[in-house]
């Protein structure tokens, strides 16, 4: 049985999608296009379609290496075909978890995550740099448990296609049972968002079921409107700073690190660690936020305050 | 890869982009002082500007937190804003010629920030505000 390559055979309808959310945008006011952004997203994309076949042969290698350890063959029925995808995700969820809690992951996943408009065009927003993680590990299980590695490049590409169309404004909530067990615009908006009540949720790719069974599932809330980004939002649209900017950081830390724990933990920290605590990690944002909503309400916090003044020309 | 493939991803590129530009336009958003805060106060908790100054062309601003007194830059990027606490470690120089405030900056996406206040005074305030910050 020969399988496709499900990201080819979607890409035109990818183009389609994004013609139509641009004009629904447009007319009803439910999302945001902006040309610069756009075309860093796309060109991202299309940098790592290239450097990703470019460097498939680091997968093929580590999957050829593991393959006389595999515990069976699981050939490929439909059923095994369905196995798969299941443990894809799953194993998907724990990748994309270490990659928003550790900067080594975090420094090529940050740049799906730099724009600060959430459209279809986002979910095209793809880095450059993923086969120098170790991300490449997290599909290891999938070899050593007997899945052929065809079914395996399948399923990661059916599983990209499903996560397309959920970076969306323009769809709001779908059925309960639906938002249950699925990943979908509504859960996946929480986590493209920057608001401190929404950081680090929703890691799942095609099954939310996974954030509500590792306790990091977040509800999107009517009262609270997603704002998307990152907490320091990069000030390009050059893609090629757009894709390496945390690498640079990354560098300029490890390259000022006093020590080998430094060193080290400014690889596997989470993003925005600093030896003296001078920058914010998620953690260090979500808890001002906690502190900063326990304090009593005073009735000045939620007013503008009428000593402010502008300088405005 | 096939040639042709990656002729025909470019130029899809080119027609979303252009598709993008015609319905959404390109004029780059304008800060005000409401806006300002607004993006002020998303990240940091509780922020309350005492004193925002707006670049003549709007694309930037400064913004003083009442809580303690730290400057804030905020500059345009497309029909977004980016911000920067100007913190010491970020801030490597700053210079001003009239009302021009010039900040040379220890980040990769955003090197340097030239901001044209209303006036040489105000300039100057926001100067020695950020010079202060930087000890």
């Amino acid at each position: 049985m020969q399988l496709p390559n499900p990201v080819a055979l979607a890409t035109p309808f990818f183009i389609v999608l994004v013609v139509v959310e641009m004009i629904y945008a447009r007319l009803s006011g439910r999302g945001r296009f902006e040309p610069r952004d756009t075309a860093a997203s796309l060109l991202m994309e299309f940098g790592n379609l290239v450097i990703g076949a470019l460097f498939a042969f680091l997968f093929l290698a580590m999957a050829n290496t593991l393959l006389p350890f595999r515990v069976t063959d699981l050939g490929r029925s439909w059923i095994a075909i369905a196995a798969c995808f299941v443990l894809d995700d799953f194993l998907y969820y724990w990748w994309h978890r270490a990659s928003h809690r550790v900067r080594w992951l975090w420094a090529d996943h940050v740049n799906h995550h730099s724009s600060q408009h959430y459209n279809l065009s986002t979910a095209l927003r793809q880095s450059w740099g993923g086969q120098f993680t170790p991300g490449l590990f997290f599909r290891a299980p999938l070899v050593l448990l007997g899945f052929p590695v065809p079914t395996i490049v399948f399923v990661r590409g059916l599983n990209l296609v499903y996560q397309f169309w959920i970076h969306t404004e323009a769809i709001g909530r779908l059925p309960r049972v639906v938002e249950a067990v699925m990943n979908t615009p509504s859960h996946h908006r929480v986590h493209h968002a920057v608001n401190p009540e929404y950081l680090d949720a929703n890691y799942a790719g095609v099954f939310i079921v996974w954030d509500r069974m590792f306790g990091t599932f977040v509800a999107e809330r009517a009262d609270e409107q997603p704002h998307y980004g990152i907490v320091s939002n990069i000030a390009t649209f050059n893609v090629f700073k757009v894709a390496s900017h945390e690498w640079v950081s990354m560098a300029a830390d490890l390259w000022n690190a006093k020590s080998v724990r430094e060193f080290l933990l400014y690889v596997f920290a989470p993003p925005g660690w600093s030896p003296d605590g001078s920058r914010e990690t998620t953690d260090c944002l979500k808890a001002n936020w906690a502190s900063f909503r326990a304090r009593p309400i005073t009735g000045a916090i939620a007013r503008p305050r009428p000593g402010v003044t502008s300088s405005e020309a | 890869m096939d040639p042709l493939y990656l002729a025909g991803s470019l130029a899809g590129v080119a027609m979303l982009v252009a598709l993008s530009a015609v319905l959404f336009g390109t004029r780059g958003r304008i800060a005000t002082a409401e806006s300002v805060q607004t993006c002020l106060a998303l990240l940091t908790p509780g922020f309350q500007a005492r004193e925002i100054a707006l670049a003549r062309d709007g694309r930037a601003a400064l913004a003083l937190n009442d809580a303690d007194d730290r400057v804030h830059l905020v500059v345009a990027r497309g029909d977004s804003f980016a911000v920067r606490r100007l913190s010491p470690r970020l801030v490597r120089a700053v210079a001003r010629d009239g009302a021009t405030l010039s900040l040379r900056l220890a980040d990769f996406t955003l090197p340097r920030a030239e901001l044209c206040l209303p006036d040489a005074e105000s300039a100057s305030l926001w100067e020695r505000r950020i010079r202060e910050d930087m000890r």
